[in-house]
């Protein structure tokens, strides 16, 4: 009997033991996971944006600029938790904030705020939505800022991008062609500028060259495909940039 | 004087006289069920598979991945195991207890490797299985990912086991306590014991069955019939295709309701001793039948041998004896081996070579025990002889002395075949034949006479 309680005895302590020494780096790795975990770390940075962000919409005395830089912290914290509807409504408030800050000039708040909507929509798969935005930012940028300057670029980049993807998705081969044919004539738009500018060689110019490509393909213009390639092949292999053909 | 009430007869006198009976024979069989000391033969039996299958598992399953589970840069190292899958429960891992380096996750898992070899050959038993069950448990904690029933399986036998006394029988253990005895006194017959720990295993498969058996009566293919059609097409399990010829519905249908049948038989008919052993044999065939068609390592041996617990031991003792039997009629009388009874040596070294004669081909005759002198001058044996050495008859009716006696037998004994080269390399014979003159010239000195046997 003495031997039997002594046997049980001993696997009793080998169990509190071995618990016992593990049990404290148990907590201390759920601890650290719990601090260093990606998802949490979301929640966290959501919370205390959001706590920024209502503070400064609260406050009547704060600032246009800090409650567009509280919404952008907020909206970005929201899009990387994929909650891009409630973002959207943000840079959608942001939009109506800034429309009459600037009377017949370059109004950067609200191009900003629309290309920020853009993205939204873009993320929300929201296409037409998408297109929409980038628009009127280009008219916008077209009618104030210089023909040559990089905003132009970038939103006629964008154009021609949105353009390629709604393309993408139609059925029908005549509608999917018309897009990818007015997807081509932005970018050539872009890379004209480029062109003018001496950035036609630059990494600047990669974007839209690659862009050219797709489009030009897709578009079964082989040897305009291929010319596009070999221009941005180049100038990757200029700057050490190993760039896989998509 | 005051007046009594009268008193009323109890109008359910017959039924609580009754019950005490009831309960006392509840008690009786349930004691009789756990505690009635039962022969470790089928447990010993099982143990020894079932160690060889962990070792399977061990080192062709688990041993080619084993950094991939276990080591510094596994999939899921060992402080997110803690963090993800742990969470707040207490979780007994050896490892986790040692400082985080490889060579002490190696030097778990070859001291499992040990323990489990030493649990399955039977030497201290139960340390080695109590160390292996620790073992097996804090690995599956340790790597929660790579686990089945199967692993879960294994882990409740070793746990049975390491409660059980399965070193009792066939093991190196029993084999060892057997020199110290006298087994004229003491017999061959392994040690009884209380078999709760064999009667938690029954019940533990029982649970599986009827579990299993349960979860498909719910499923909708296994009612209708075509759920072995779908088990049988699963690619990442397929081993060989079912045979054209029986790939048609029907068969589908008899196979699955088949499977229902059975795996209900394997948790309640199995309990009724006439059914038993059809019951088995229908599981048998059940699990050779997925073995074929699926590739489940280790899950359906383990359940197979754990059929062995449910053979009750006088079959077991009749089916070795029809072996033994059968082996003599095959091969002839065994042989007639003569000592000298009043050598505790001798007397040791016969029971060490009587146990190791698992087939029964060697007689051990005691010279100095009246009733074989008949036998032993008929054989005309050398008395004088006898005193100094143990004496082999062979088949030509002569007699071997010694080193060479023993020599003789190992190659009659399975389990000492390892051993006969070794004893016909010349130069060991020779040494060996001289170590066996002066331990014999010595050997009461060694150990003294008759009188003096431990019990």
């Amino acid at each position: 009997m003495t031997g039997t309680i002594f046997k049980i005895l001993l696997i009793v302590a080998i169990f509190v033991a071995v618990i016992g020494t593990t049990y404290p780096k148990q907590r201390a790795a759920i601890e650290e996971e719990k601090a260093n975990n990606y998802d949490n770390g979301l929640s966290l940075a959501t919370m205390r944006t959001l706590r920024d962000f209502e503070a400064t919409e609260k406050n009547s005395s704060s600032t246009i600029d800090q409650r567009l830089a509280t919404g952008n912290a907020y909206a970005e914290a929201l899009t990387s938790q994929l909650r891009f509807e409630e973002a959207a409504k943000i840079y959608q408030d942001q939009l109506a904030l800034t429309w009459g800050l600037v009377n017949n000039a370059y109004n950067q708040k609200w191009a900003d705020a629309s290309l920020h909507l853009a993205n939204a929509h873009r993320n929300l798969d929201s296409q037409g939505a998408a297109l929409v935005c980038y628009e009127s930012v280009l008219k916008h940028d077209q009618q104030f800022l210089p023909a040559n300057d990089p905003r132009i670029i970038r939103d006629l980049n964008n154009m021609g991008l949105m353009h390629y993807l709604i393309g993408m998705g139609k059925d029908e081969a005549s509608e999917r062609m018309k897009e990818f044919k007015t997807s081509r004539q932005y970018l050539e738009q872009a890379l004209a500028i480029l062109d003018k500018t001496n950035q036609g060689n630059t990494a600047k110019a990669t974007p839209t060259l690659w862009n050219l490509f797709l489009t030009c393909r897709d578009l079964n213009d082989a040897p305009a495909a291929e010319q596009f390639r070999l221009r941005a092949q180049t100038i990757d292999k200029s700057l050490n940039r190993v760039c896989r053909e998509p | 004087m005051t007046e009594s009430p009268p008193k009323i007869a109890p109008t359910e006198a017959p039924q609580l006289q009754h019950a005490p009976e009831v309960k006392h024979k509840f008690i009786d069989n349930w004691n009789r069920f756990w505690f009635e000391p039962t022969s470790p033969v089928a447990m010993a039996l099982f143990r020894i598979l079932f160690g060889a299958i962990l070792l399977e598992n061990m080192l062709i399953h688990l041993l080619p991945d084993f950094d991939l589970y276990y080591g510094k840069n596994s999939l899921v190292p060992i402080k997110d195991m803690m963090s993800l899958y742990w969470h707040s429960t207490y979780y007994f891992d050896l490892m986790a207890a040692l400082p985080d380096n490889d060579k002490y996750i190696y030097g778990a898992f070859w001291v499992m490797v040990a323990a489990t070899f030493m649990m399955m050959t039977g030497l201290c038993t139960r340390v080695s299985s109590w160390v292996t069950f620790l073992l097996l448990m804090s690995f599956s904690h340790h790597f929660q990912l790579n686990q089945n029933a199967g692993d879960n399986y294994l882990r409740l036998a070793t746990m049975c086991l390491a409660l059980s006394n399965a070193g009792d029988a066939l093991s190196l253990d029993n084999l060892l306590k057997a020199t110290r005895q006298d087994w004229r006194k003491t017999g061959f017959g392994a040690r009884l014991s209380a078999p709760w720990a064999q009667r938690l295993l029954q019940i533990q498969i029982c649970i599986a069955y009827g579990h299993t058996w349960y979860s498909k009566m719910e499923g909708e293919k296994w009612n209708d019939g075509t759920a072995v059609y779908y088990a049988v097409r699963y690619d990442d399990l397929m081993r060989f295709p079912i045979p054209h010829i029986f790939d048609q519905l029907p068969i589908y249908m008899l196979l699955t309701w088949g499977t229902l049948a059975i795996e209900f038989a394997l948790f309640t008919f199995i309990w009724w001793r006439p059914a038993r052993y059809w019951v088995i044999a229908a599981g048998i065939s059940l699990h050779l039948g997925i073995e074929y068609c699926m590739n489940l390592p280790m899950f359906e041996w383990s359940f197979l041998f754990t059929y062995l617990l449910f053979v009750y031991p006088e079959d077991l003792t009749r089916s070795w004896s029809w072996v033994k039997s059968t082996i003599k009629k095959r091969f002839g009388e065994p042989y007639k081996l003569a000592f000298d009874g009043s050598c505790i040596l001798c007397i040791r070294t016969i029971g060490l070579i009587h146990r190791l004669d698992i087939f029964g081909r060697i007689r051990p005759l005691d010279t100095t025990d009246h009733d074989n002198d008949e036998e032993l001058t008929n054989a005309k044996l050398d008395r004088e002889q006898a005193k100094k050495e143990i004496l082999l008859q062979k088949r030509d009716g002569n007699w071997l002395g010694g080193f060479k006696a023993f020599r003789f037998i190992s190659l009659r004994t399975p389990l000492l075949w390892p051993l006969a080269p070794v004893l016909f390399v010349p130069v060991v014979s020779f040494f060996a034949e001289l170590i066996y003159q002066a331990i014999a010239a010595n050997r009461k000195l060694i150990l003294g006479s008759t009188k003096e046997v431990a019990q």
